[in-house]
């Protein structure tokens, strides 16, 4: 069929989204859960760094990764984006720092704006799952640690070159197994460690 | 004399000659035929009044259906006289022989009208099953003690945590931090428009450099020291100085 490629319309979000909304319970239906989730995401936007219930955040998640995507695709002389800015932040001076200060932050990025832990709980009260949501480039302390240079640590250098050597001393063992057997028909390798039977009379004394 | 009979008597049924052809307890197709052919014609022959139909012997007895008694045992010679004739789906269970059994109509009735009967709890279970089964015992429902694989070290504090979520220790320590210099750029900026990134710093780190370095950013400073683990240099992409040198690094190097 000569059906369109729309792919591309929408940028493509580099975080994976559910196929099936989640209805998140709602004195007000349908309506009230919106809401709720515009409330989220201008609490994200405005502060960067908020800690919630799972379900809610992750749903504003993909909310809040495709208003900033349109952002960053559109900028903000695009009536459309305009009007979803609008919709989404319900504080509008943070319509400012979205298309003034997020937009240059997040340019050129190639992965998610957003980054999204799961909280601790008190173990033996089962509460809720809790999840923290944050902009990348936030000012605070960060969440993870950075291991990128844990292989130029010396420590893990000299492990490294331990496990080298004792993989060529390996190799090595194998190969000189093998040469005698280049020559002629090939044998059955004997083991080279040969393990004594446990004696069952006491030690001399 | 035989249970059956005894029993129409109780009921006071009759018993007569049509009685003894009621369909006692059988087991055996083979008696289930011999009855029916001695009758002749079913639909002709059924009294009017106190039709004797047979309960087989897996029904549940003391069930709450109209024309049974409460209260007979289970597997009896049920012979049961009820006022009218009711055929149910039921007695054609008991196989088409019976089926001339039936007085009046032989329209059946809707099938699933005992349905709420069947399936259902038969006495209360006792505390001692209702702790197995939610505790586990050997004989009956095992319920493994299991030891909680999915705890590791935190390689920055050494505390235990779940595998996939956060450190508490360490997040706690975040946690405040974070609120104390959210509250703070809440104070500072309230809601005024942000138009720059908003750089945080700690006591004496603005006068450390020139007041020309922070002209095109919004500097917030917190009124107390840098903690020592949060590092500026986390937050910073390198802390080497771009380098001015005009030396090209040799490529394609055999």
């Amino acid at each position: 069929m000569n059906q369109a490629d729309v792919s591309k319309l929408v940028s493509q979000l580099r975080i994976s989204v559910a196929n099936r909304p989640r209805k998140l319970k709602n004195p007000d239906g349908p309506k009230g859960r919106l809401r709720k989730l515009q409330k989220t995401v201008t609490a994200l936007i405005k502060h960067e760094r908020i800690e919630l219930n799972y379900n809610r955040a992750d749903e504003a998640r993909g909310f809040a990764e495709r208003l900033i995507s349109e952002a960053v695709r559109h900028g903000d002389c695009h009536r459309t984006t305009m009007e979803l800015a609008d919709f989404w932040l319900l504080e509008k001076q943070l319509m400012h720092k979205l298309f003034k200060v997020l937009v240059p932050r997040f340019q050129n990025y190639s992965i998610s704006y957003t980054r999204f832990f799961l909280a601790p709980s008190s173990y033996p009260d089962k509460t809720r799952k809790r999840a923290v949501l944050e902009l990348r480039g936030n000012p605070y302390p960060p969440l993870t640690s950075d291991t990128s240079q844990n292989r130029n640590l010396i420590h893990n250098v000299l492990l490294d070159e331990a496990r080298k050597e004792y993989r060529l001393q390996k190799y090595s063992e194998i190969a000189d197994s093998l040469a005698p057997a280049e020559g002629h028909a090939p044998q059955p390798s004997e083991p080279s460690v040969v393990v004594e039977a446990p004696s069952t009379q006491p030690p001399a004394p | 004399m035989p249970a059956w009979s005894y029993t129409a008597e109780k009921f006071g049924g009759d018993t007569s000659t049509r009685i003894k052809y009621v369909i006692t307890a059988m087991r055996t197709a083979k008696a289930l035929n011999w009855r029916v052919e001695e009758m002749g014609d079913p639909q002709e022959n059924l009294p009017r009044s106190g039709i004797i139909r047979h309960d087989s012997h897996w029904r549940k007895s003391g069930v709450n259906r109209p024309g049974i008694k409460p209260g007979l045992p289970c597997g009896s010679h049920s012979l049961l006289l009820s006022p009218e004739p009711r055929p149910t789906a039921l007695a054609g269970l008991q196989g088409g022989e019976l089926a001339g059994l039936r007085a009046g109509s032989g329209q059946l009735q809707n099938p699933w009208e005992d349905a709420i009967l069947w399936a259902v709890p038969k006495s209360r279970r006792t505390i001692e099953k209702r702790m197995q089964r939610k505790f586990g015992h050997p004989d009956y429902v095992y319920k493994m003690l299991l030891p909680k694989n999915n705890l590791l070290v935190c390689n920055n504090c050494g505390h235990y945590h779940k595998a996939g979520v956060l450190c508490p220790h360490c997040y706690e320590k975040i946690r405040e931090e974070t609120e104390a210099i959210q509250k703070k750029i809440q104070e500072e900026l309230g809601l005024t428009p942000v138009e720059q990134e908003v750089i945080v710093l700690y006591e004496g780190e603005a006068a450390a450099e020139p007041s020309e370095f922070w002209k095109g950013k919004r500097v917030v400073e917190m009124a107390k020291p840098r903690p020592p683990w949060f590092s500026r240099n986390l937050l910073e992409k390198t802390t080497a100085a771009p380098s001015d040198s005009s030396d090209v690094k040799p490529s394609e190097l055999a």
